[in-house]
């Protein structure tokens, strides 16, 4: 197993935790923590491959930036990332506590008002 | 001919009312229905120099207004006025001035129901007076969209259900059109919605054979055909007065005119192929309405249902393809419109007053309130065919037609005046003849200001029905045009 | 236009301008309005009478007309009047029992809370009527013919707040109104096959060469029959007449003997040419008034409203009338027309003046009540019932010897015995009638002869005045029964050139048969009622069966009730159910439907995030597999 499957088969995982954390938890901010996890497993996966391609140049957006970098522009899409992210928390929580006050609950089961 | 565009004038006067009473703040209603009165007034008026000004002998359309608009999609401002519009916008416009006048008394959010009433008139205006087949479909969408609100917020009767019922039958109605309308528009493959020119575009047999039925059952259906007619009655009875008055005066009239205007001129071969089958249609109309406004016990639904009956005698005019056919259902479309503005402005007042429009409850009317009784025996007689009144000759005329064409539906039609009349007298004979069958409070009679709108529709019904001449002149010439196309 | 033209617009539209004055604006006013009714009465009477000069003496045909109704391009309807002896002298009998029912009615119906609004239709009624009798075409015909229809419809309800008048009202109008399908039919017709139907070339067209076939004037003739059978209560439609009482006596007096009922008959007489032309339809029309004839005058012979009695009386009446023009004779069926309309007017306003003293319509009652105090009554109910029962020198003996006359001319033998033997029952009812009404009954409490007092016998102010006017009114009908029986001879040449019609007193066979049976009709009612200690129960009375079946119309109505009405009842009845579930509920349910699917489909829709995200991470998991393992993606 080179190292790359390593990093994917972490991210994998990752992402397969997070994603059965966000189906499986009641808790919004268990969700939300979930929704994290997939995230972290996608910046993962952006840092690996693009150390990949730094060896392979010419492939999509690496090339324009310049082939020499491409491992550096992974590493600034997963900073973004982490950005995104963190901003995403914050407007997620501030939700989630608008819905606990009209609510008095983040149980997702009990917020069902989509039901047709 | 004189500059002024008379017709886009007429269209004005509805408008310049919206806009009037738009700019009115709803704490003056009083103003709000005087400007109502005074834009009906308005259209009067304009209707009157028309009918003054038109020239039954001279052939085509007049008062002609061309504008290109959408050069692109060969849209114009096209209106034009014949021996078969003018009757209609003539009526149109009666009806408005007195649907307006029996409507005085309103109190509930005065603003938005004649802001509705005017723009369901401007519609109705429109589509009488345009040449343009786009602005024709447009007009019709406009006329019966208010339609939904006026019954569902100021009706009476199981409102909400009778305004949806009558929308969706209507959205029925367009879906058939306005595919039929595009299918002439590519058809004639000349580019223009105008329908001068499309008439003279030849379609092909069997796209003729195809579109005809689109055509005659989406117009049918605001016509009231069977059996897409229940609509109608539940629309009627659900509705405020005025909107009534309206609906069954002229808004009916807007199918059988879409199929005069649109359908029999531009696919003569396809009116041809189904004279048959509509005029058969048109027969259990007659018959069919007859016998189940016998069987009624509202008032409203007694009308209702005449009115399927009625409009049957018009739809069957028009397909017996001949001359006195279809001057007697232009005429029908006329006298009908205020045969029926009439009935539903004396009951309106009955049903006003005494709160119950239940034959079986009513009885003894020409007792106590003998002026309001008088308007709707009259209507009622009008439409029991007797002679005196307008209906007579346009009835008459649609039968002659017919026995040409199809003489066994003329005797099957003529044979079932008797049920017209049975059902008429019985009205007449259980609401208004007899005793009270249940005590009611005292009730003032009609008075001058009442009666006024209800004569001014009497004063009509009488005048064509001692001298049809007035009407028949204007409307044969365009007929007699028509019919050449046809044949 | 030339005067005679001028005239004929006269005896209509003053008629109907007073109408339009009273409805309009004397509602309220009810001197005022019978004074405007009788004043375009008298005008309109004037005028008919300048036109009889005119026309009918010096037997002019004049015709005027112009382009009322076009149809199309080839063919407008025209209409206006057409003056003959015919004409004019029906506009003459019209407007004079007009004049003598609305002079009568100022007493009759003094007090009345409708008197303006009675005076209205009264005057509606004689434009109508004025204008049928003068038409020029078919059509316009049919137009006034359905106007009568409205005006005997409004007058019979005219209390239009007793059932009885207004089911009879009803009945009237409905029941005429099918035999008018017929008229119109036939209008129709003649229309489409000649594009006109002017009275005199719609005769020309029946004629040898006239572009008809026998066919279709057979075909049409019988159509327009249908109208004539509704109006004069004829054959099956007979029953709205008796029923037709209910309205007001001088309203009985005009529209329902004297003229509308007589309007069938007068269409007859005018289209007589036509009619001839096809004989299946003549012979049809002969049997039919015949049966119609005796089977009304049985059941006179036991009717005990004394309105009625003149009711069925018009019913035989009409049908001799039918009889004669059915055989070929203009003259004698219109003869009698004329004489029957003096007799039969006066007959109803003595009775009417017996009603209004003992507001009651039995006879017995009316006896009870001291009927002979009415000497102007009692005068006329004798000379009318003479005259109908066809006493020498009466009126009704002449028209009604030229009516046998003709008969015995052109039918068979059976027909001329069946209407010998009618008009022995005739003069049995007749004299029943007078008897029942006049003769006081010795078994009777002579307490009862004085009016009763219970009743509201309230002396309207100008009550003796009116009262004067009904005596008067009937008097001069009274004299005009010794008088118009000599017009016979002047009929026949006018009407039928190159018919032969006896003269008054030219006794042979035939009028001593008659007189002979006349004399045992009117016996025999001697005995059953008129002799001192009568039983006052005729023969026919004795049998119950019998009685019923004759007086319950020959079970004519009944048979309408159990048949047509409840068909058209419940074929509406089925019609509305179908209308409101199949027709109705198909798009109900429709609609229902729509909304149904939406909502069942809206189930998916559970409200748990968590479900959709599963449900979309899963269909992502199984698109892809079998996209990689389809190759789709490259």
């Amino acid at each position: 197993m080179t190292p790359l499957a390593g990093y994917l088969t972490i991210s994998v995982a990752l992402f397969c935790i997070g994603l059965y954390g966000l189906v499986q938890r009641r808790s919004l901010i268990a969700m939300l923590i979930a929704l994290e996890l997939m995230l972290a497993a996608a910046s993962l996966n952006v840092v690996a491959l693009t150390s990949l391609a730094s060896g392979a140049p010419g492939v999509g957006v690496v090339r324009q930036i310049g082939a020499g970098h491409a491992s550096s522009v992974g590493q600034v899409v997963a900073l973004i990332l982490i950005g995104v992210a963190a901003a995403e928390a914050a407007i997620a929580l501030s939700l989630f506590v608008a819905i606990q006050r009209y609510a008095s609950t983040i149980n997702v089961e009990d917020l069902s008002e989509l039901k047709g | 001919m004189s500059g002024v565009p008379l017709l886009t004038l007429l269209l004005a006067c509805p408008i310049l009312g919206l806009v009037g009473v738009l700019v009115t703040p709803a704490r003056f209603p009083g103003a709000i229905k005087r400007i109502a009165a005074v834009s009906g007034l308005a259209a009067v008026g304009v209707v009157a120099v028309l009918w003054a000004k038109f020239d039954p002998g001279r052939p085509g359309y007049q008062f002609l207004e061309l504008r290109s608009w959408v050069p692109a999609f060969g849209i114009s401002w096209h209106n034009g006025v014949d021996g078969l519009n003018l009757p209609l916008l003539a009526l149109t416009s009666i009806v408005y001035l007195t649907g307006v006048l029996v409507t005085w008394e309103l109190r509930e959010r005065v603003k938005e129901f004649f802001a509705f009433m005017m723009l369901l008139v401007v519609g109705v205006f429109g589509v009488f007076m345009t040449l343009d087949l786009f602005f024709f479909v447009f007009y019709y969408e406009v006329a019966v969209l208010p339609m939904y609100l006026l019954i569902a917020i100021w009706g009476s009767t199981r409102k909400e259900y009778g305004a949806m019922k009558l929308t969706l039958y209507l959205l029925v109605g367009t879906a058939l059109v306005v595919p039929a309308a595009l299918a002439l528009y590519w058809g004639a493959g000349l580019g223009s919605f105008d329908l001068t020119r499309l008439a003279a575009a030849h379609y092909p047999r069997n796209f003729q054979l195809v579109v005809y039925p689109f055509l005659f059952v989406g117009f049918g259906i605001l016509a009231g055909i069977w059996p897409l007619h229940t609509w109608s009655p539940v629309g009627h009875v659900a509705a405020p007065t005025a909107v009534s008055m309206l609906h069954a005066g002229v808004l009916m009239k807007l199918g059988a005119y879409g199929i005069l205007r649109v359908a029999m001129p531009l696919l003569p071969e396809g009116a041809h192929y189904w004279a048959t089958a509509t005029a058969v249609l048109a027969t259990v109309n007659i018959v069919y309405g007859a016998f189940v406004a016998l069987a009624q016990t509202d008032l409203k639904f007694v009308i209702g249902y005449s009115s399927v009956s009625h409009m049957g005698i018009v739809l069957l005019g028009l397909s017996t393809l001949t001359e006195a056919g279809i001057n007697g259902a232009v005429f029908q479309m006329f006298s009908h419109g205020i045969m029926t503005a009439l009935f539903f402005a004396s009951v309106g007042y009955i049903y006003d007053r005494l709160h119950t429009r239940d034959i079986g409850r009513l009885g003894g009317l020409s007792r106590s309130m003998p002026v309001a009784s008088a308007f709707f025996i009259i209507a009622a007689l009008t439409g029991a065919g007797v002679p005196g009144f307008s209906s007579f000759w346009a009835e008459l005329l649609v039968f002659l037609g017919t026995l040409k064409t199809f003489p066994v539906l003329a005797v099957i039609v003529v044979a079932a005046l008797t049920v017209t009349l049975a059902y008429s007298i019985r009205v007449i004979v259980l609401a208004f003849f007899g005793e009270p069958r249940e005590a009611r409070p005292h009730v003032a009679d009609m008075g001058a200001f009442d009666s006024l709108p209800r004569a001014i529709l009497v004063a009509f019904l009488l005048l064509f029905g001692f001298a049809p001449r007035l009407i028949l002149d204007i409307i044969e010439p365009a007929t007699r045009s028509l019919v050449r196309v046809l044949s | 236009m030339t005067g005679p033209t001028l005239a004929a617009l006269l005896v209509q539209f003053a008629p109907l301008a007073a109408c339009a004055v009273v409805l309009l604006g004397l509602r309220r006013r009810a001197r005022a309005a019978a004074g405007v009714a009788i004043a375009g009465a008298v005008i309109s009477f004037a005028a008919s009478v300048w036109l009889v000069a005119a026309v009918a003496v010096p037997d002019r045909s004049l015709l005027a007309q112009t382009v009322f109704l076009p149809v199309d391009a080839a063919h407008a309807l025209a209409f206006g009047v057409l003056l003959d002896p015919l004409s004019t002298a029906m506009a003459l009998v019209v407007a004079t029992i007009t004049l003598a029912v609305m002079v009568y009615s100022t007493g009759y119906m003094r007090g009345d809370p409708g008197f303006a609004r009675y005076y209205g239709f009264l005057a509606l009624f004689a434009w109508a009527m004025q204008g049928l009798v003068l038409s020029a075409n078919l059509l316009q015909t049919l137009v006034f013919w359905e106007l009568v229809g409205l005006a005997s419809f409004l007058l019979i309800g005219f209390w239009f707040d007793r059932p009885a008048a207004v089911a009879a009202a009803r009945k009237a109008f409905l029941m005429t109104r099918v035999g008018d399908v017929g008229f119109l039919l036939g209008v129709l017709l003649l229309i489409r096959a000649l594009g006109l139907a002017t009275i005199p070339d719609v005769i020309a067209a029946a004629g040898a060469g006239g572009g008809l076939t026998p066919r279709f004037v057979t075909v049409t003739a019988a159509l327009l029959l249908m109208g004539v059978i509704g109006k004069s209560a004829q054959g099956p439609l007979f029953t709205w007449l008796p029923d037709a009482m209910e309205g007001p006596t001088p309203v009985s007096a005009l529209l329902h003997s004297a003229t509308m009922v007589a309007a069938g008959v007068y269409l007859v007489a005018r289209l007589h040419p036509f009619f001839l032309a096809a004989p299946v339809v003549m012979h049809a029309l002969l049997y039919l008034t015949l049966a119609t004839a005796l089977a009304a005058a049985t059941m006179a012979m036991v009717a005990s409203d004394i309105k009625r009695v003149l009711a069925y009386s018009t019913i035989s009446q009409l049908g001799y009338m039918l009889m004669g023009l059915a055989v070929g004779s203009t003259a004698a069926g219109f003869f009698h027309l004329t004489t029957h309309a003096g007799f039969k007017a006066l007959l109803f306003l003595s009775a009417g003046i017996f009603i209004h003293h003992a507001h009651s319509n039995e006879m017995r009652e009316i006896n009870a009540r001291g009927a002979l105090g009415q000497r102007a009554g009692a005068i006329g109910l004798v000379a009318g019932g003479a005259a109908l029962a066809g006493l020498i020198p009466f009126s009704g003996y002449f028209s009604k010897e030229a009516i046998l006359g003709a008969l015995g001319a052109a039918a068979g033998r059976w027909v001329v015995a069946l209407a010998y033997l009618g008009a022995g029952l005739t003069a049995y009812y007749s004299a029943r009638m007078v008897f029942l009404t006049l003769v006081p009954d010795d078994r009777t409490a002579v307490g009862t002869r004085a009016p009763a007092h219970g009743e509201a016998v309230a002396k309207v102010p100008g009550a003796a005045a009116g009262e004067r006017a009904m005596d008067v009114t009937v008097l001069v009908l009274a004299a005009l029964t010794l008088v118009l029986g000599y017009l016979g001879p002047w009929f026949g040449a006018r009407l039928a050139p190159g018919e032969r019609v006896h003269g008054p007193f030219e006794f042979g066979l035939g009028q001593l048969a008659a007189l002979a049976l006349v004399a045992a009709g009117i016996g025999l009612a001697w005995y059953e009622f008129g002799r001192r200690g009568a039983a006052r129960i005729g023969f026919a009375e004795r049998v119950p069966a019998v009685a019923a079946f004759f007086r319950d119309n020959w079970y004519v109505d009944r048979l309408y009730r159990a048949t047509v009405i409840r068909w058209a009842t419940a074929l509406s009845r089925a019609a509305h159910w179908n209308d409101e579930r199949i027709v109705n509920g198909a798009t109900d349910g429709l609609a229902n439907g729509t909304v149904g699917g939406g909502r069942l489909l809206a189930l998916v829709q559970n409200g748990y995030v968590q479900a959709y995200l599963a449900v979309v991470v899963t269909l992502i998991a199984v698109l892809a597999a079998v996209l990689s393992r389809v190759g789709g993606v490259r």
